[in-house]
């Protein structure tokens, strides 16, 4: 670029770099002063032969005139706020190649715990041969010099072999793993009395510093598989009461609707009880959140931090908008309110009916009313239609007692209607 | 039946708060349910021990459609035979019924259709029928197929739902539906005592024949 002093432009030479602004100066400057590389020479005059005739045409001047345009333009164009271009993910890219990274480290590490399993059932005075018969030991008549640390062998420092993989060391690069541990390796969950491994405890194995990390790895993975940190004990236990807490929200909100739409499905001391129960409930994954936290964070992961106070957030949010704006139940008064003076009120499913028609966009019902029914006649060989007068008399008595003024007309002009019939039916028989 | 028709308007206003009355009623063999839908729709309770009806009870509700109010009178007939002779004094003056059987018993269903067939010879001709198959949370004990009865709705121009007493499905919806098919029935026949949806009259009243309810 041209703001870039590292890279630069121009007719330069391919020897020194100086640039000589035009084709035919960089040609002399090639050569006078390089003549020497005269291979090169050639083939820059090729590479500039078919456009020779024409550049050479315009002079000097005109040439640098043409540079600066061209580089005015680029400079210009490099300096305008870039859009980004197409983003590409690499994260499978990533994933596939750190796989197989980890699948060969896995089989790796495989190998060398068998071979372990194999060696600590090795023992007696042969020991040694028997290790060799497990791992072939690399020759050392060549190694002048131990590989991890350069330092020459002689008879003070001797050549050492790794158990694990057969390579040479010296007694500094030597690591000693003792059995026990070994032991804990090859099987993590045996019983520390079940003991098939015959050699002794205080045995240790000669290892490389390569095959002490494969080892130490492998351990720490499986520490980490067994021991769950804190948090995660936690917020485990935070989601299932959350869960649990939802579930019950959704009964609460069924109950108590029934419950104030003046139905008797479920009784007022369950709708109480479940709503006490969500209570506790919310202390306690109030309290679980607290103590996430406030746990410990470890320096090294700093977006834990972050997390575990986004956690409290969270449950706290959610127990503001979606626990302590439950409503309460009714009381045995207010039931006893609701039950006598329903009101109800619905959405319309719109799709139910035609397109076209104007869709309705809410529906109330209201005022229910309804005197009380009547109670089985004593003597019910009574005509059907003398009961119903009697019936309907004692409606319009409660209708007006109850202000129901419409009901009254309506029961009083069904009334005249029965007296008719009645009259009617007594004149044909 | 008197007519009592006049017109809804306010004081210093047009079509706002329309009130339209109808009269409904419930027909069906005993024990399919009809007191419980009654009671659902005006009271929102249901009652596994539902007393049967005696002779016939009457109910109000209210359903706001918009600015229009639609109130309905209903009637809620006994199904036990020794009241069938009431329910033509109930039908006779009602601008809809309720038609209901139980879907887990094939008798009420023909009962149901003997009700169709009085009411499209002796209620009025512009009567809204409905069909209710009810108790159709029972219906794993279902005994009358939904397909035949809604092909059945369709043969005779019924408005058809299987309903609920007592989940409450389909309760509100079936009176909403007959509210809404009721104004386009507006013709006053002025025979037999078939009064269309009559208004009540609010403010100042303003006598008019041939009440125009709810357009
Ligand atoms: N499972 C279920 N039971 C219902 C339903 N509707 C009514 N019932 C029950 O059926 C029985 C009879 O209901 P009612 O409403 O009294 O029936 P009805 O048609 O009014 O009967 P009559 O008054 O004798 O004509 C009662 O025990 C109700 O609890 C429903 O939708 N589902
Ligand atoms: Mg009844
Ligand atoms: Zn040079
Ligand atoms: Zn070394
Ligand atoms: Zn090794």
């Amino acid at each position: 670029m041209a703001e870039c002093s590292e890279i630069q432009e121009g007719f330069l030479c391919p020897i020194c770099h100086k640039d000589m602004r035009s084709p035919s100066n960089l040609l002399n400057h090639f050569q006078d002063q390089h003549s020497e590389d005269q291979e090169f020479l050639k083939s820059l005059k090729g590479i500039y032969g078919k456009a020779k005739k024409k550049i050479l045409k315009l002079d000097d001047q005109e040439l640098q005139t043409f540079k600066e345009l061209t580089q005015e333009k680029f400079y210009l164009d490099s300096s305008d706020p870039q859009e980004p271009g197409p983003s590409q993910r690499h994260t499978n890219y990533f994933k596939e190649i750190r796989r197989e990274r980890l699948d060969h480290r896995t089989t790796e590490t495989n190998k060398l715990i068998i071979r372990l399993d194999r060696l600590l059932r090795t023992y007696g005075s042969d020991r040694k041969q028997q290790e060799q018969e497990l791992v072939v030991w690399l020759d050392g008549s060549t190694v002048t010099r131990c590989p991890s640390c350069a330092a020459s062998f002689n008879i003070a420092r001797r050549q050492h072999h790794c158990r694990l993989c057969g390579t040479i060391m010296c007694n500094n690069c030597s690591h000693f793993l003792p059995f026990e541990a070994a032991h804990a390796i090859v099987a993590p969950l045996n019983n520390v009395s079940d003991r098939e491994y015959l050699s002794k405890d205080s045995d240790t194995l000669r290892i490389c510093s390569h095959c002490l990390d494969m080892l130490e790895c492998r351990r720490k993975a499986q520490i980490d598989q067994m021991v769950k940190p804190t948090i995660w004990q936690l917020y485990s236990l935070l989601q299932g009461n959350k869960k649990q807490i939802q579930s019950s929200v959704e009964l609460y909100n069924k109950m108590f609707n029934s419950l104030t739409s003046g139905e008797t499905t479920f009784l007022l001391q369950d709708v109480q009880a479940l709503r006490s129960l969500i209570a506790e409930k919310a202390q306690m994954i109030d309290t679980l959140s607290k103590k996430i936290a406030t746990e410990m964070v470890d320096s090294n992961t700093p977006k834990a931090a972050v997390v575990q106070s986004n956690i409290r957030k969270s449950t706290s949010n959610y127990i503001k908008d979606s626990l302590l704006t439950l409503p309460a139940p009714p009381s045995v008064a207010e039931l006893e309110k609701i039950r006598q003076k329903l009101s109800l009120s619905f959405k319309e499913d719109s799709g139910a009916y035609p397109a076209g028609a104007q869709p309705v966009q809410t529906v109330t019902v209201t005022t229910g009313w309804s005197p009380a029914p009547a109670k089985e006649a004593e003597a019910s060989e009574e005509h059907p239609l003398i009961e119903q007068m009697r019936i309907v008399k004692n409606y319009i008595d409660q209708a007006r007692k109850a202000h129901r003024f419409e009901e009254v007309v309506s029961l009083e002009e069904n009334l005249r209607m029965l007296q008719d019939s009645y009259r009617q039916l007594q004149a044909t028989s | 039946m008197a007519n009592r028709s006049g017109t809804a308007q306010r004081p210093n206003g047009q079509s706002q708060g329309k009130i339209c009355q109808f009269k409904l009623v419930l027909l069906g063999e005993s024990a399919v349910g009809k007191s419980s839908l009654v009671l659902r729709f005006v009271k929102g309770q249901f009652h596994e021990y539902q007393e049967s009806t005696i002779g016939a009870a009457f109910l109000t509700q209210t359903i706001c459609l918009d600015d229009t109010t639609v109130k309905f009178e209903i009637w809620d007939t006994a199904g036990q035979e020794r009241y069938h002779s009431l329910a033509p004094m109930y039908y006779r003056g009602a601008q809809a019924a309720i038609v209901v059987y139980d879907i887990t018993n094939q008798d009420t269903f023909g009962r149901a259709k003997t009700w169709v067939k009085e009411l499209q010879r002796q209620a009025s001709p512009n009567i809204v029928i409905a069909l209710a198959g009810n108790k159709q949370d029972l219906a794993n004990k279902r005994m009358v197929e939904y397909e035949e009865a809604q092909t059945y709705a369709e043969e005779n121009g019924l408005l058809f739902m299987e309903t609920s007493a007592k989940t409450a499905m389909n309760v509100n919806d079936i009176f909403l539906a007959i509210a809404k098919k009721l104004p386009k029935n507006e013709q006053n026949t002025g025979q037999g005592g078939s009064v269309q949806g009559r208004r009540l009259t609010e403010g100042n009243t303003e006598p008019k024949t041939g009440a125009n309810c709810c357009k």
